[in-house]
């Protein structure tokens, strides 16, 4: 029998059932849909985890800290203070791009009439562009910078108008950049003094000027931080040590804040709390991540946050993949039944066709390609219906991964995300099924003896 | 004239439990080519499983049937469809044409199993058709004709691929007496032109007169052979 007859017999027989057939492909149909659907909301929460995290932009970053300096590693090992020389070393780890030590300090910064506390980050200018920080308006830090800082987008947000009764606030559109700004390291600057108060006969510190060259987009880590070139930041805290010891006598008073770090001694010796350190590819960092940690210093990555995440979702989309399967076993089954049906139906049919002369070979064909073409058109239509779902899932924002997994709603969250390769596997698994589930009617209609079938009513 | 259908010895044997029925009790038999022979017997005497053992649709518990040079029981499943496909046409009673096609489809359909391309084929039943006088029905569908325009179409498609032996059971057992002589005729005026041997099972005697040789049975076993009419072969006598 010739191909070509075999496929138009096929689409004839099934066209003569009209409704049966369009019902059993209704079934793969939502068979179909129901497991692309339940795969896209799991791929969508992975797409949705990296997506959130190559915002922070810091997926390839290790944060050191060197809270256990001086303690002893589990192995009994001394932790070595983390100093420019131990940062060096780390530089030089294989798969490391570079590496800066991160010396945080809180000073004041005067805006015009505006004064607010704020949180420095200093780092090496050097490695300023390694860290992927994104700048929304102006540049980032480059080397040769010195009185120039990059600061965060809610930073003035902190200012506000000390010498009002009320709460004044700097208003919304105030550029830094364009403004003549000031920090000193007198935490009360421009505060309202009051007789008897505390430092109220301290001597005037003459403020520095800096030049605000840059704007950090939203990052979530650096929105409130100002960030300066590290030998300035090392600068100012050795004069804010010094003012805090003329003006509270040696313990910095009530004024201790994160920048009065271990005690008042040299930075070099002491170390570092923190210090940031720059992976080339993101297949590197859990290594690079374990041989800081053997230094004995606390290492972390957001990729670890992504392992974490990935493994909490992981039973989740197991779930959603069976609810999917489940729905394709069903389907399967209804396609095995219009099979067996039919067969029934036709059994004295298929012996007629044995008697003139079709082959066993001619009559599996016809059968399975019956179960073919339900399972291909089902496939296809089931891959469309899943994309209308998708779209509508999107559209209102059904966000199932994120209601599981407590994720934060963000702009650009996906509910349901079918990449291509999705959707030929859809089809394809449809397909496949399809047939596996014509096959055992079609097993049935070859065996069928020539009489047995005849007498058949 | 040779030898084309020998039975050597054919038992067909039904359990039904503890019961067997010897539908076909031991029968050898020898058709010649071009013979119209006629099977008569009782209801019950295993003309229909003689006639289907024959054909190939069904298989002895024992026994060898010959047809042409080809041992039939001896072939598998497969073998037997492309035999059939080639060599055997077969009639029933109740016609037993696939509903859903057209005349014209229904005959060119053992030509489809056979590989011939379709514009071969479909010329190949219209002249058929034409032969069994439904030029005017190819395109209706079985539920659209009466019961002697189906078997004519069933006619058709026993002969269309040109086989050697053309079986028919009871071809004619749904037929009133005028349409019943119209197909007897047919058929036998086809196996003559072509050569062909027909082998058919009838309860009706008038019917006698068309066969080269009627063969009685009983309880599964030949009772009598007669000589009918001479079709203008030579015959002879088993
Ligand atoms: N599939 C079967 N299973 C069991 N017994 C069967 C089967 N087919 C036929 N028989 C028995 O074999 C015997 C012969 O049956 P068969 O149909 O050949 O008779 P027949 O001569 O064609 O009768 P009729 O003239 O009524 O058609 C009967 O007794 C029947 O009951
Ligand atoms: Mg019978």
């Amino acid at each position: 029998m010739r191909f070509f007859d075999t496929l138009t017999l096929s689409v004839r027989n099934l066209w003569r059932r009209k409704l049966r057939t369009t019902l059993t492909i209704i079934g793969v149909m939502i068979g179909t849909c129901a497991i692309v659907v339940m795969i896209s909301l799991g791929l969508a929460m992975n797409k949705n985890f990296i997506d959130q995290l190559s915002r922070m932009g810091s997926i390839m970053q290790i944060q050191v800290y060197a809270w256990n300096a001086g303690g002893t590693t589990p192995d009994g090992k001394k932790i070595e203070p983390l100093t420019d020389a131990k940062i060096a070393e780390i530089a030089k780890i294989k798969g490391v791009e570079g590496a800066t030590p991160v010396l945080e300090l809180d000073l004041k910064m005067a805006v015009g009439k505006y004064v607010g506390w704020i949180y420095i980050l200093g780092i090496d200018p050097d490695v300023f562009q390694m860290l992927d920080i994104p700048i929304s308006n102006g540049r980032g830090l480059t080397s040769g910078d010195t009185d120039q800082m990059v600061v965060g987008g809610y930073v003035r947000y902190n200012l506000y108008n000390p010498k009002s009764n009320r709460w004044d606030p700097a208003p919304e559109d105030i550029n830094l950049m364009e403004e003549k700004v000031l920090i000193t390291w007198d935490m009360n600057y421009g505060n309202r003094t009051y007789p008897g108060m505390s430092g109220s006969s301290r001597k005037k510190v003459k403020p520095v000027n800096v030049e605000v060259v840059g704007i950090i987009g939203e990052s979530g880590n650096y929105d409130y931080s100002v960030i300066m070139p590290l030998e300035a930041v090392k600068k100012y805290k050795k004069e804010k040590e010094k003012f805090e010891q003329q003006e509270y006598g040696g313990n910095g008073g009530f004024m201790i804040g994160r920048s009065s770090s271990r005690g008042s001694s040299s930075q070099e010796n002491q170390g570092y709390n923190q210090a940031i350190v720059k992976v080339k590819d993101i297949d590197s960092v859990a290594e690079v991540l374990e041989q800081i940690k053997n230094m004995g210093y606390e290492a972390q990555s957001p990729i670890q946050i992504l392992e974490q995440m990935k493994q909490q979702s992981a039973g989740l989309r197991q779930i959603l993949g069976g609810i999917g399967i489940t729905a394709f076993i069903i389907a399967a089954i209804g396609i095995a039944n219009t099979m067996y049906m039919s067969i029934y139906e036709r059994t004295r049919e298929i012996g007629i066709i044995k008697v003139i002369g079709a082959r066993l070979r001619d009559i599996r064909r016809i059968f399975l390609m019956e179960a073919g073409w339900i399972g291909i058109f089902g496939g296809v239509f089931g891959i469309g219906l899943s994309l209308l779902a998708s779209m509508a899932l999107n559209k209102f924002k059904i966000n199932l991964g994120g209601q599981i997994m407590w994720m934060p709603e963000a702009e650009g969250m996906m509910s349901s995300y079918i990449p291509p390769w999705l959707m030929l596997a859809g089809a394809g698994f449809s397909f496949l099924a399809s047939l596996l589930a014509g096959l055992l009617p079609a097993r049935r209609a070859m065996k069928l003896s020539v009489m047995k079938a005849l007498r058949q009513e | 004239m040779s030898a084309i259908i020998t039975l050597d010895n054919v038992y067909r044997i039904f359990r039904m439990g503890q019961e067997r029925i010897y539908a076909v009790n031991g029968i050898s038999l020898t058709i010649e080519e071009g013979e119209i022979c006629c099977l008569q017997g009782p209801s019950g005497s295993g003309k229909s499983t003689l006639l289907h053992i024959m054909a190939g649709l069904d298989r002895p518990t024992k026994g060898s049937i010959t047809i042409g040079n080809t041992r039939i029981d001896k072939l598998s499943e497969n073998q037997l469809a492309l035999f059939r496909q080639k060599h055997i046409g077969f009639i029933f009673q109740s016609y037993y044409l696939i509903p859903t096609l057209t005349a014209l489809e229904n005959v060119a359909l053992p030509l489809t199993f056979c590989g011939v391309p379709r514009s071969k084929r479909i010329k190949m039943a219209k002249e058929l058709l034409e032969a069994v006088g439904l030029k005017d029905r190819m395109k209706h569908k079985p539920s659209e004709m009466s019961g002697g325009q189906q078997q004519r179409v069933s006619i058709a498609r026993a002969f269309v691929n040109n086989p050697k032996v053309v079986f028919a059971d009871e071809p004619t057992g749904n037929l009133d007496t005028v349409t019943t002589h119209e197909m007897m005729q047919l058929m036998t005026s086809l196996a003559y032109e072509r050569k062909q041997t027909l082998v058919m099972v009838t309860h009706n005697p008038e019917l006698s007169d068309y066969c080269t040789r009627i063969v009685r049975v009983r309880d599964g076993k030949i009772e009598k052979i007669e000589n009918g009419r001479d079709n203008g072969y030579e015959t002879e006598n088993a």
